[in-house]
Parts: C-alpha cells; structure tokens; sequence
C-alpha cells in the first residue's frame, strides 16, 4: 500500500472528453494512477492517444466526465511544448515571470518581488540582462528555461511536463532535461512527463506509463517496461524506437 | 509594429498629424469669422489675406474649410468613441466568453451588415433628426458591429493560445487576462480598425452632409460645403475643390497609417 503522505496527485478512473450531447468525443478511458512526492512519472504514446487531454484534465481546462482529480499540493504547474506560444509576445520576460508572484496570498513589494524574479533566473540559468527583453528575442531553450522558472516561482510541487524539449534541438534538449533533473533533486519536485520519445522517456523517469487510445495499457518502473514489455503495444512502441 | 523602413505607417502618420492639427486647430480658431459675407468678395480668388479664396456669398473658404475639418473631426472621433469602444468591448467579452450572448451578438451582427451602413444611418437620422449629435449616435450605432466582429475574431484567435493558459495557471482573473494578457496583442489590429473607421465616418459625415442630412447650420461641414458650391464650380473652382482636396488628404493620410498598423 502506497503511504497516502507521500502522494501529490491521485486520478482516479479519469474519463474525459470533448464535445457535448451527441458530437460528445470520449478521449480518456478509466485512466487510474498516482504519483508520489519526488518522483518523475512518464507518461508515453503515440501522437492522438490522449496525453495532452490528460494533462489539460489535471489542471481542470477540461472537464473530467467521470472520476476525479485530487491533488494535493497547491496549484500544479504546466511547463507547454511549443515554447514560442506559451510566453506573452506582447510583454518582457521579466515582467512576465512576475505575474505570478502578483496574485500569491503573501503579499510583495514591488522589490521583493523583483528579488524572487532574479533569483529565480539564477536558477534556471537565466542571464538576468534577457529579463529586460521580449520573448521573441529569446532562443527556443532559453524561453523553455523561462516557462520552467514560471512553473515554479509559486513554489509549486507538482509539474506537468507536455512534451517540453520536443520542439528543441538534441544539444539543448539535454541542457534543458539536466536542467530538470537538478531541480527536481534540489526542491524534491514531483513531475508528470509527458513525452512521445522513449529515449527522453528512459533518462528522466523513474516509473512510466504506456497509453494508447486514451487508456493506460500498462505501466511499471522505466528499466522493468524496456526490458520486459508485457503489452503489445509496449513492444511496438519500443521496436519503433531502435 | 515596426517603425522603421515602414513607409506606409511613416507618412500615414505624417499625413494623418498635419491633417489632425488641421482639425483641431478648425476646432478653436478661424482667421475669419466663417458665417460673415461680404458682397464685395463674391468670387474672390485665391490671394494672401484669403489662401482658398471665397465663394458665392463672399465667405472666406479657408475659414470654412478649416472650422468644417474641425466638425468633421468632431464627429468622427465621437463615432469613434462610440461606436469603436462599445464595439471593441462587446467583441472582446463575446469573443472571450462564447455562448448564448455571443451567438446573439453575432446574429445581430449579421442583420446590421445585410444592411448599407450609409442606408442604416439614414434610417436613424430620418428617425432622430439631422444634426451633429444624431450623426454621432446614427453611425455609432452602425460602427458598433464592424469592431465587435474585428475585435471578437482576434480574442477567439489569442484565448486558446498556450500564454493565456499559462496566465491561468499562474492564478489570473478572467478580467486581468482580458485586459492586461490579450487586449495588448491585439492593438495592433484594433488602431488599424480605427483608422479605417476614422476613414468610414469622415466620408459618411460628408456624405450625409452633402446630403443635407447631416451636420447642420451654423456648423460649417465640407459635405455641405460641396453641395452648395457645385452650381458655380466653373465660376468659382476654389470653393469646390479646397474642400474636396482636404477630405482627399484626410481619408488618403489614415488610410496609410491604417496600413501602416497591420503590418
């Protein structure tokens, strides 16, 4: 039995979908997992199957049909795929890693705030002078460093992860994940990583789950699944990877 | 927006400025008093003391022209505020929101537009009367559904964008998203909206006024300027093509520069 302490998210038969009455389009299928404190959950399948609605029922921008969502951390947090259209076009990365720390409970000067902002970028290896620049001036790892600060300025536990270094080249996939990995041993984060490639899959997580069609077709610790894949599926996905 | 090497929004702008102090200037001053006549300055030619000379009654044309460009400003900026802001709102709640009042809203929309515009803003006048203020509150009313429909599109394009779920995220209100997250992304397209409609009022208050149901005396309107000089534009060209040539330069100057926004 897993200690209940230790849980920070807990989905429970999770069914889901888009659409009402009749155009209703069921995605997720009995989806039933829970991930503990410091600990990196992956989650794997092909493009359609139903990841990012996961990740979107999670974090309630669509409504679970059946179910339920407990999560017990404040505010889980979202690091998006495509680092081109997460961040603001229209403000500075500054001001925008600000934002969130404006609508905390614990109220902060303008300074203090400014403080917690620097700091932070230190952090994800953020030179302080792209603070006063635009997104768009910014490279496609440096606006994934910028949406990773974002996630946790508001000393949240709980990170889902869609895709983040898909659309980044090798080099700066490794910088970012080493990235990743450095916070999550250094605040003792728990992340939902959410990746089509196994590779990236492999190196991060600690246990990982296969979907397909909107349903979890198995799941266990990383090394158990790549070497022993019980589920067809399973094993398609993993000779497609050679 | 960028400024430089964007020639269109450069002289949109230069244009558009001089022709706005133009206006603004018709607002407070005039060198002459525009309503005097003067018998012996029937037809004068263009001179020093009078630039654009005088027409049939003698009235100096610069002093109309310029007192009329400032009624023409008058209520094409009312227009504006009128019917750009209530627009722009109505489009960005609706775009935002969705449902029922959107729906509403643009089957609404759909009515007015099977309309004329010009034809829709006869209708209000035939009901409320000429005047400045009526053609203010005439066309405003047909302004209104352009800019929702501008505004509307724009918001539905931004809000399923992944920045305005990451501003949820962070714990924003549907109210700070508006105004502070989106409506900054899309000012780009809502000046260029307004400097197309500054456009749309200027020549449909001319119209109207050419009209004669439009501005009404004793505001000077160039519309109305044109009507009453057309009898004599072989005697007196002046009187004509002044007025004419400043709505030209009105409409060409923010036409520009609403090109010059959308790039």
């Amino acid at each position: 039995m897993i200690n209940q302490e230790e849980l920070v998210l807990e989905v429970r038969h999770l069914e889901a979908g888009y659409g009402r009455g009749r155009k209703y389009h069921q995605v997720l299928y009995d989806v039933d997992f829970c991930l503990k404190k410091g600990e990196i959950l992956g989650l794997v399948g092909e493009s359609g199957c139903g990841k990012s609605t996961l990740s979107k029922t999670i974090l309630g921008f669509v409504p679970a049909k059946k179910g339920q969502v407990v999560h017990y951390t404040s505010r889980p947090q979202m690091i998006f795929q495509d680092p081109f259209g997460s961040l603001n076009p229209g403000k500075k990365v500054g001001w925008i890693l600000e934002e969130p720390l404006r609508f905390q409970k614990e109220k902060l000067s303008e300074g203090q705030r400014r403080q917690r902002v620097e700091a932070m970028a230190e952090k994800v290896g953020l030179d302080k002078k792209l603070l006063g620049r635009y997104p768009r001036d910014l490279s496609g790892g440096q606006r994934q460093r910028v949406s990773i600060a974002i996630s946790l300025i508001q000393g949240s536990q709980l990170i889902l992860a869609d895709e983040p270094v898909s659309a980044l080249d090798v080099t700066i996939q490794r910088q970012i994940m080493e990235l990743m990995l450095g916070l999550q041993e250094e605040m003792n984060l728990s992340y939902l990583f959410i990746s089509h490639d196994l590779d990236v899959i492999y190196q991060m997580c600690d246990r990982v789950m296969v979907m397909e069609k909107g349903r979890i077709v198995e799941s266990g610790p990383v090394e158990q699944i790549y070497r022993e894949p019980e589920h067809p599926y399973t094993r398609v996905l993993l000779e497609a990877s050679l | 927006m960028k400024v430089r090497k964007n020639y269109n929004l450069i002289l949109g702008i230069s244009l558009a400025g001089v022709m706005m102090v133009f206006m603004l200037a018709g607002l407070f001053y005039t060198p002459y008093d525009p309503e005097a006549m003067d018998q012996a300055l029937k037809f004068a030619p263009a001179s020093f003391a009078h630039p654009f000379g005088c027409d049939q009654f003698g009235r100096d044309v610069f002093s109309r022209v310029l007192q009329g460009s400032g009624t023409t400003f008058f209520v094409a900026a009312g227009t504006l505020i009128l019917g750009g802001g209530l627009g722009a709102l109505l489009g960005l709640f609706t775009g935002y929101f969705g449902g029922w009042p959107d729906e509403l809203l643009m089957r609404f929309n759909d009515l007015v537009a099977a309309f004329p515009g010009i034809l829709l803003a006869l209708v209000f006048i035939s009901i409320l009367g000429p005047g400045k203020y009526n053609v203010i509150l005439a066309l405003g009313i047909v302004f209104i559904p352009s800019f929702a429909r501008i505004v509307r599109s724009q918001v539905i394009v931004h809000k399923d964008m992944d920045y305005v779920k990451s501003a949820r995220l962070m714990g924003c209100g549907r109210m700070r998203i508006l105004f502070v997250h989106i409506l900054p992304n899309i000012k780009g397209t809502l000046f260029s909206a307004l400097a197309i409609g500054f456009n749309n009022a200027v020549l449909s208050e001319a119209g109207m006024s050419y009209l004669g149901i439009g501005v009404q005396p004793p505001d000077a309107s160039m519309g109305r300027m044109l009507s009453e000089a057309q009898a004599y534009i072989f005697t007196a060209p002046g009187s004509v093509l002044f007025p004419g040539l400043v709505i030209i330069l009105m409409v060409l100057g923010f036409g520009l520069l609403s090109d010059g926004c959308n790039i």
